[in-house]
Order: structure tokens, then sequence, then C-alpha cells
């Protein structure tokens, strides 16, 4: 079997790949290292109640908005049943010090009145704040239909100067950067229009899906088999082959060879390195991935206990110790940074969450090996983990005191590491940083096209949005363009 | 340091990171034409650059206008010389 094309990687960037090269009749093979596709996002069950460790909300899900068109040119908008969060508080922020609490309501001018009314003396800058945002969500290629090329992003200001330059307001400033962690780059460090990218479509809408990350993957999956998409699960690739200095195939770890004449690859870009022959890449290019930063990694706490939050089942927390954890998404320590909560819905009753998942994000590298040469745990790494497992449950008091679990459950980086096959663990892979330049969807091998979230954005929307930028330089971008306008 | 030396670390650090032979870098040689090299190498060239200089380079139109060895030259001598006047 020739393929045309064969899409490294079925995280979500690899299933849109191969889903609008398929819809074009094209023959695609989509290989994925895991036992199934989009493991991170599909999540996991246990005792009865659905735990997304992937995908929790989206914006721009509402009918005719961003996500949802993508969806619906990808032919899973009928499979999926988005529902509309809390339209009064679809995020609460709370903060301890000092002690201040803001609910996100739902819709752009929903959120700019209550911004108005928490902060009356700095109208200003909230519009204009705003304003920034739908400039910037309107310049980036995809999110816009209009615009042509990715912008500048070395060239950027980062969302902390242009907070700066619109507000002193801390407590303001706070509100504002609090998503950051959807993209998992500090304010000072972001590129601002990549964070307006991420947050201007939960700015309009904020839905999660029924059934979860899961529905979303089970999507792609059976449109992908109504295609006719052979789909290789347990396999990965030991190597991109070539012939006359272009791709034709990939050998993969069972020692299967797949031909094709062109490759999607959207893993980790280090990783890529590893199955391309060396002289193909310049030293120089070579070096620019290996160097590129990585976003925060994160403990996990999953648990269900007789009374989870209010507020819980259709929103989310976002839980400061200080007005600048925002800052702090890499500490080495749990203590500084922020936290995430989200509810876990019960399976029979869908939505009705009968536990929690939260999330505590800290840098990359933080644990020694997880297992020893024989394979086993090691002392040290189950040592480390119940000190992790005791500060998590300490930092959840501090928001909650009244809380208490029947059960609960601990991951780390090193789950994250081996769960969702990421060499560093980290939440959204590749960082977008000012002064780091990611990889582009092009590279200099003929028939090699890249796609993840490393070379466009970061989450479901970036990696769908990465998948486009790679197919469009394959069949054009003002094609796709143009199909994607008649899903409105 | 002088021209010369300036023009010695462009080479090498090129030469090295694009894997080129210093043979074929004369000033007048096209990266493009000549020495091989394609519009995606670009991001990598001010990359490289910056880090032979420890200077940012911000200069996007100036980039795209690059053809020869010897425009590089000119406009990394360029700028130092500026940024010597400035500091």
């Amino acid at each position: 079997m020739n393929y045309d094309f064969a899409v490294i990687g079925g995280g979500i960037a690899g299933l849109t790949a191969a889903l609008i090269l398929a819809r074009r009749g094209l023959r695609v093979a989509l290989v994925e290292k895991g036992e199934r596709t989009a493991t991170l996002v599909r999540g996991f069950e246990r005792r009865g109640l659905r735990f997304d460790t992937g995908f929790h909300y989206a914006g721009g899900l509402a009918p005719g908005d961003i996500l949802d068109r993508f969806c619906q040119y990808l032919g899973i908008a009928e499979k999926l049943s988005p529902q509309p969060l809390n339209a009064d508080a679809y995020d609460t922020l709370r903060c301890l010090q000092p002690e201040f609490e803001f609910r996100f309501p739902s819709g752009r001018e929903p959120l700019r009145q209550r911004l108005h009314a928490t902060f009356p003396r700095e109208g200003g800058a909230i519009d204009a704040y705003l304003l920034e945002i739908d400039r910037a969500v309107a310049a980036f290629p995809y999110m816009s239909l209009e615009a042509a090329q990715p912008p500048e992003l070395a060239e950027s200001p980062t969302l902390q100067q242009v907070l700066d330059r619109l507000t002193g307001d801390r407590r303001l400033q706070m509100v504002l950067s609090i998503h950051t962690f959807l993209h998992g780059v500090a304010p000072a460090q972001i590129p601002f229009p990549l964070h307006a990218m991420v947050v201007g479509p939960y700015y309009r809408t904020a839905h999660t899906l029924q059934g979860g990350g899961a529905s979303l993957a089970d999507a792609f999956d059976g449109e992908l088999a109504r295609l006719g998409v052979d789909t290789f699960c347990g396999e990965g690739v030991e190597a991109i082959l070539l012939a006359s200095d272009r791709v034709s195939g990939l050998r993969l770890t069972g020692g299967r060879t797949l031909a094709c004449n062109g490759c999607i690859a959207t893993l980790h870009p280090r990783q890529l390195l590893d199955l391309v022959p060396d002289p193909v890449f310049r030293p120089a290019y070579r070096r620019r991935l290996h160097s590129l930063e990585e976003t925060p990694s994160a403990c996990f706490r999953f648990g269900a206990g007789p009374e989870p939050p209010s507020g819980l089942g259709d929103g989310n927390f976002f839980l400061l110790p200080t007005v600048e954890a925002c800052s702090r998404l890499e500490e080495m320590d749990l203590a500084p940074g922020p936290l995430y909560v989200t509810g876990a819905p019960s399976i029979k009753s869908g939505c009705q969450p009968g536990g929690y998942l939260s999330i505590f994000p800290i840098g990359t590298r933080m644990l020694g090996p997880a297992r020893k040469g024989d394979g086993r745990r090691d002392a040290a790494y189950t040592l480390e983990k119940g000190r992790l497992e005791q500060k998590m449950r300490d930092k959840m008091l501090l928001f909650f005191p009244q809380w208490g679990d029947d059960w609960s459950e601990a991951a780390t980086p090193h789950t994250l590491c081996d769960y969702g096959h990421s060499p560093a663990g980290s939440l959204y892979g590749v960082k977008h940083r000012v002064g780091q330049t990611n990889p582009q969807a092009r590279t200099r091998l003929p028939g090699l096209w890249l796609a993840g979230q490393a070379t466009a954005a970061p989450g479901v929307l970036g990696a769908i949005i990465s998948a486009f930028l790679a197919c469009g330089e394959i069949v054009g971008h003002e094609k796709l363009r143009q199909e994607l306008q008649a899903c409105r | 340091m002088t021209d010369q030396q300036i023009i010695e670390r462009i080479n090498t650090s090129l030469a090295e990171e694009f894997e080129l032979d210093l043979q074929d870098m004369t000033s007048e040689a096209n990266l493009f034409t000549d020495l091989g090299l394609d519009s995606l190498d670009l991001v990598d060239l001010v990359i490289v650059l910056e880090g032979a200089f420890g200077f940012k380079i911000r200069e996007q139109e100036t980039v795209r206008q690059i053809r020869t060895l010897e425009d590089i030259h000119r406009f990394v001598i360029d700028k130092k010389r500026s940024l010597e006047r400035t500091a």
C-alpha cells in the first residue's frame, strides 16, 4: 500500500491533519505510539467518574464560532454536544493575598461590564485591553479567515508589557493574566498575540463537551474510519525514510514500513530529530529544535468526597495564593503557583460532578527517575510523590477548608511523560515565548511538514490550527480558507 | 573588533552551523544560488548571528533583502558600529 500521506502522532493535531487530507480523497495513514488516539484528551474513568486530563472546556464552540466551524469542516460537529458553562461564572478566580474573588461571566460584553463594575477607575484600560485582544485574534491566521501570515511573535510585546502600559492595578492585571494557565507561559514571556489567540474565544463563550474529551477523540476516530484512514496504534515511528532526497516512507517500531509520498509530523520537535538522518537538517536548525523551552509540567490530584465545592458542576476555579501567582507557573515547589480545579462528572448522570480534578503547575525536570533499571518504581520517587500528595492536599485545604476526600489519587510530571508520550511531561509541549523562534510547518526536507502545539499555538484550538497551517502548505491556504468560509 | 575579525567570525559561524565549505564562502557568493541556503534558513541565520555577536536582530526587512555573503558582512558591521556609537 502506498499512501499519499502518513501522519505521525494521533493527538488533536495529527487527527485534524489526517481528516483534512482524507476528506480530499487522499490515502492517509496515521501512526500513534499509544494504544489509542488522543490519550491525554480522552482522560480516564475511575469509580464511576470521568476525569478529563487534557480537555476541560473550550471557547469558540457556540454555533458558527471558530472551534465549531473547524468541527463542522472536519465532519465531527454533529457527534459533539457542547454544554454551555455557567453564564454567570464559568471561571471563578479566588486569590488569598489580597483576598479577592472575580467571576468570569460568559460573553465579551458581560465580561466588559463586570470588569467595569469591579474596577470602576480602570474603564479605559479594560476597553483598550479587550480591543487589543479582538485585533490580535483578527490578525491570527485561521482564527480569522482573512489573515494570511502568522504574526511575527518574536517582535511582539508580551502580555505583561501590554498590561503595564494600560494599568497599574495589580488585581486587574491578575484577572487579565489568569488564563495564562491555558497556555502555560507567564505574562512576562507570552507574546500578546498568542495570549489573545488562546483567551479571545473564551471571552466570547465557554463550553464543555458532554462526554468530555473522550467524545471529541471518538468523533475524530469515527470520521477517520468513515474516510478510510488506516490508523496504526501502539506503534511508534523509528525513522522517516528518504528516497531521492525526499520523504518516501516511515519505518515503524514493529518493523513494518509504510510507503508514502509525504508526511506530517506532529510529535515533539526534539523527537523529530531522532527520526531524520543527520545531514538532512542543518546544525543551526537541529540546535534550535533541541533548545526549545518547555511549558511547565504539573501534578494532578483526582478525588471524590462527600461534598465537592459548589460551582464545580458548570464552572472552574483558578486559585491563587498571591497576586503574583500567575508569574510563578514554573516554580519547583507547589506552594507559590496557581491551582486549577474542575469537576469530574459522574458517568451515569452526565454533568453532575461527583468528584474533582485539580492541576498544580510545576517546573519540568522536577523529579528524579521514576523507575529503576529493572522497571520497578524507585523508592526515592515514591517518597517524593508522597510528599507532593501531601502538599497538594494542604494547598486544596487552604482554599476549601471544608474539603474532605473519601478517595484520591495523584499524578506527577512522570505520569505526564509516560501517559502523554511527552519527553518532558510538559502541559502544553514547547513554549511559545518572546525571544524563542519555534519551528514552522515547512521544513527543508521535501515531503515533510510539521504540526502540533509547538508550531502554531497551544491547546486543542492551537493544535487544530497547526494542522490547518501544515495542510494549507500542501493543498493551498486559499483553498482551505474558502472551504472553511463555507462552514460558517 | 576589526571589520576583518567580524567577517571571519561570521564566516566560521555560518560554515559550522550550515555545513558550508569555507573555500566557497567568497564575499560575492550568493547565499541561495551558490551556497545552497533557502528562505527557511534565514530564520536560523538570524539566530546564529545573534548568538555569535550577542545582539538582537529586529531588522526583518533588511534581513529579507540579504542575498550575498557580503550583504551579511555589511549588515553586521554596520549594526555593530552603530551599537558601539550608542553605547
